[in-house]
């Protein structure tokens, strides 16, 4: 009883704090929580009041069983591979003298901040049956449909999720450890293995969950480059689509959502404990060894190699936006973005609206929250903190999904507004723009809290005064973060889209899917022109003060 | 002194907790109202969302004791299952000529049609255009279409039409083969002359077509082998072909867009969509096979209880109509059910084909049927 009275005393002692609790509580409960009850409640609802017949009717279809392993299959492989990329990645550029780091970091970023399906689109194009490259230069047809052309598509798609991990983990080892390593006689191969890899490994652990997620998640891919390699996000949308089968649909989400939500409670709760970054003091002053020439340039060819690919997928689209017939003829045309505008334009103009929308949102969102969760000790702060992160670990269909199932009825009917598309991007870039407040708020010292307090300030002030001003950087972070996001994202929105609210990141899909390659390039020259360009803008105006992915 | 001291500290004390009193309910009252004002907008925002969201099913445009129908205003809101840049095309004409705000989403017809039950409570498009009519007699069956007698429909013969008026045929269309005869010399295979074929082993992978859970042209391709061979033999000609097949396209026009490329040597589609590609300057050909082929009439219906059904008649109106079947026909090469639309260069007249007796309704009454029995074709 006594705890419930403290409880209550605790909420009403700091109303700010209370009412923002709320606020968020509120928010995700009806925007997160209710969907993802949707799409469970929808599944065990039989003829006849709760059933699993739907489950055992799953069982039975072979088809949608063999997706299932399917995914799981593509989900081991590729994040396998992707993790091992990146952590070289990461490694050498953090850890290798060697020439044109930075040209290997931006080129990361641009693979984060494209659309996902990028590089399906462009391996057709390039590595296809008739691609520029298989085709046109070396002559010989390659088969790049199937399990193995997705493989690789999802490396190059996913590796830079594991770099920006990797990054971070490799570059809080500290260096005095190597060089005590040294001193003692080992060699640099020695201290890879006995130092540098086992203080890592936490790190590639949780740099590997984040890919698993996003591989059993992505849509865009498996739709273009799977041939007939069917994967549960491909399968549930064709239940809906094709079949219309909603139930169908809800119960591939679930079966796909346990083992992500495995891995999410074992990338939160297990293996984030055991990095070793807390246990750093003050950071040294000890420059990073050279490493030996073999290890320097091998990687340095490993680098270059995986870089020469991705910017190959980028002059491809930009070749395929202007030129004739892909594959035929390649005489210049604005054919191809004349054809585009008359859908394209009201759809880029909707996703900035959205984008701009749910950016500030995120932004504002996630500073609250991280600031509540890790400065203010109100009971079941830890339930807020895992909600907010888990929308990072739903994949982005099963929450489309969820959406048309819970605002379709009243109470809150939704669909077919731009809210329904605003409101999911919200929920769904929440856990980035939570992710930037955290950081924002570890590097602000508590102690300027305590001393604002202690002046007499209630929460609110302080907010106001103190932690607002100071975390500016961060609101800024979290904005670009979520706008790039919502700008590209494909998988949810594309089971939200009416004629009124159209998006591009569909219309390319379906574009690429219909084989208009010329019209989808153009599209996604013109998306990616929008992304970058922000990028830039906010380099040049905010400058180094709003660190964006962190390299 | 010391006491003295001390009181001194008290009176500041008890002075700075006052202050902070204050201070804390200014706040406190600060913040209560900002959460009432956040609340509020909140409140407002999604009341505001639900209302205009239900604003579709009120009937607000019909207003029976009217003699003459207001001018049908937009934004009028089209389902479409053609090339997206035709419907482009076809909707900024439309608007042009109307001044009415014309807006689309394009997507294969089964994708529209499980689309328009799914909305069935609460339509979201106004008219479904194109794609066999076959998805648009099927809606007609589950009672998701508008009972509409378009004046322009007289001058269009009937049998491309819904006798109840439920759905008007625009274009006609039959399946070939898209043959892309460079892939074929290279590969020393022959051109496939009939369906059987392309049972021939040599054409394992090279053969790509569409899936019938999405697409129109492969439920027309899939209904018409079962009505040319019966169900069981049908069946047995399906699966025989799911070894050659490379893979099925979600859209029923891409199969011609791949071969074109040179991707695959052999797809499956409506001549019409072949037909486009090798006007577009691809080296392929469009063979129609020897044992007859499946038809299409391609529909245009209206949905019921859609958001602007007086904008969605106008342009069933003149959607039938002859200036806007040309400029279809045109940008198409699809033929028209109208006798008066000239066929553009390139476009191949029906009368030069060998159609079979092709049955849209037993296709649209069986299609669910058909579908089960394919998934467990692919699944092996």
């Amino acid at each position: 009883m006594s705890v419930v009275i403290k409880t209550v005393r605790a909420y009403l002692k700091d109303p700010t704090t209370t009412g923002l609790y709320l606020i968020l509580f509120l928010f995700m409960l009806v925007f997160f929580l209710w969907p993802l009850l949707a799409m469970v409640l929808a599944s065990a609802e039989g003829p006849s009041g709760p059933s699993l017949s739907y489950y055992t009717d799953f069982l039975a279809r072979k088809l949608l069983v063999n997706s299932f392993w399917n995914s799981l299959m593509m989900a081991t492989i590729s994040t396998a591979s992707a993790t091992a990329v990146g952590f070289l990645f990461a490694y050498a550029t953090t850890r290798v003298d060697m020439p044109g780091k930075r040209f290997f970091r931006g080129v990361v970023i641009l693979q984060l901040i494209s659309l996902p399906f990028t590089v399906g689109l462009s391996f057709v194009m390039l590595f296809g049956r008739r691609g520029l490259i298989t085709y046109g230069l070396l002559g010989r047809p390659f088969e790049i449909y199937g399990w193995h052309g997705l493989w690789v598509v999802q490396t190059l798609t996913f590796f830079p999720l594991a770099y920006l991990v990797m990054v971070g983990v490799l570059k809080s080892i500290d260096p005095a450890l190597e060089y005590a390593a040294r001193n003692l006689g080992a060699g640099s191969a020695h201290v890879f293995r006995d130092v540098v890899l086992p203080l890592s490994i936490p790190g590639v652990a949780s740099a590997a969950l984040l890919v698993a997620m996003n591989v059993l998640g992505d849509f865009g891919n498996p739709a273009l480059i799977a041939g007939d390699f069917s994967v549960i996000a491909t399968e549930a949308y064709m239940q809906i689509v094709g079949w219309g089968d909603f139930r169908m649909a809800a119960v591939l989400c679930n079966i796909l959502f346990l083992p992500v939500f495995v891995l999410f409670f074992a990338q939160k709760y297990w293996v984030s404990r055991k990095l070793y970054v807390t246990v750093t003091g003050a950071p040294t002053q000890l420059e990073i060894k050279k490493s030996g020439k073999l290890v320097k340039w091998t990687l340095f060819g490993f680098c270059s190699a995986i870089s020469l690919v991705i910017v190959l997928i980028y002059a491809s689209i930009g070749l395929g936006a202007f030129a004739k017939t892909w594959g035929v003829d390649y005489s210049f045309t604005p054919q191809h973005l004349q054809d585009v505008t008359f859908q394209g334009i009201p759809a880029v103009r909707n996703a900035l609206i959205f984008s701009l929308c749910s950016g500030f949102a995120c932004a504002i969102l996630g500073v609250l929250d991280a600031y509540i969760v890790f400065r203010k000790r109100m009971p079941g702060r830890q339930i807020l903190d895992f909600i907010s992160t888990l929308p990072a670990a739903v994949p982005g269909f099963l929450l489309g999904i969820g959406y048309i199932l819970s605002f379709n009825t009243p109470p809150l009917v939704l669909t077919a507004t731009a809210y329904i598309i605003i409101l999911n991007n919200i929920v769904r870039d929440l856990p980035t723009g939570y992710q930037a407040g955290i950081a924002g708020i570890q590097q602000v010292d508590v102690s300027i809290e305590e001393a604002s307090t202690n002046l007499g300030a209630g929460t609110f002030q302080t907010l106001r005064n103190i932690v607002v001003p100071l975390l500016k950087s961060a609101f800024g972070a979290g904005f670009i973060y979520a706008f790039i996001k919502c700008m590209t994202t494909v998988s949810a929105v594309i089971f939200l889209i009416t004629p009124e609210w159209n998006l591009p990141s569909p219309i390319i899909l379906g574009l690429a899917g219909h084989g208009y390659w010329g019209q989808a390039a153009a599209l996604s020259a013109i998306l990616l022109t929008i992304v970058v360009g922000t990028l830039v803008i906010c380099r040049l105006v905010a400058g180094r003060r709003i660190q964006l992915f962190e390299v | 002194m010391e006491s003295l001291i001390s009181v001194g500290d008290a009176i500041h004390r008890s002075e700075d907790t006052n202050v902070k009193i204050l201070r804390e309910a200014k706040a406190v009252a600060k913040t209560t109202s900002i959460l009432i004002v956040v609340a509020i907008v909140v409140v407002a925002a999604l009341g505001g969302a639900a209302y205009y969201s239900s604003i579709p099913t009120a009937p607000t445009v019909t207003t029976p004791t009217v003699t003459k129908p207001p001018k049908p205003t937009g934004p009028l809101m089209v389902y479409s299952a053609l090339h997206e840049f035709e419907i482009g095309r076809i909707c900024s004409a439309f608007a042009e000529e109307t001044g009415i705000e014309t807006k689309f989403l394009r997507a294969s017809a089964g994708e529209l049609s499980a689309r328009v039950e799914a909305e069935s409570k609460k339509p979201i498009g106004d008219v479904v255009l194109g794609g066999p009519c076959l998805n648009h007699e099927n809606m007609k069956t589950k009672g998701l279409l508008l009972q509409y007698k378009s004046p322009t429909a007289t001058e269009i013969d009937a049998k491309f039409h819904d006798k109840d008026n439920y759905w008007y045929g625009f274009y006609l269309g039959a399946i070939g083969f898209c043959v892309n005869t460079g892939r074929l010399t290279t590969l020393k295979f022959a051109e496939p002359k009939s369906w059987k074929d392309l049972l021939n082993q040599t054409y394992k992978g090279e053969i790509v077509s569409s899936n019938p859970a999405t697409s129109g042209t492969a439920q027309t391709i899939f209904a018409t082998m079962l009505q040319l061979y019966g169900w069981d033999a049908g069946w047995e000609y399906l699966k025989a072909l799911h070894k050659n097949v490379h893979h099925y396209e979600r859209a029923g026009a891409a199969p011609a867009q791949r071969v074109g490329a040179g991707e695959f040597a052999i797809g499956l589609a409506f001549g019409h969509d072949i037909q486009k590609i090798i006007v577009g300057g691809y080296p392929v050909k469009l063979i129609f096979p020897e044992e007859g082929t499946g038809s299409e009439i391609g529909g245009l219906a209206i949905i019921k209880d859609g958001p602007n059904p007086a904008a969605a008649k106008a342009f069933v109106d003149w959607m039938l109509g002859k200036k806007a079947g040309q400029l279809h026909t045109d940008i198409s090469l699809r033929v028209s059910t109208r006798k008066d639309v000239a066929l553009p260069l390139g476009a191949v007249p029906l009368e030069k084909i060998k159609l079979m007796n092709y049955d849209y309704k037993w296709a649209a009454d069986n299609m669910s049927r058909i579908l089960k029995e394919w998934e467990k074709v692919v699944a092996g």
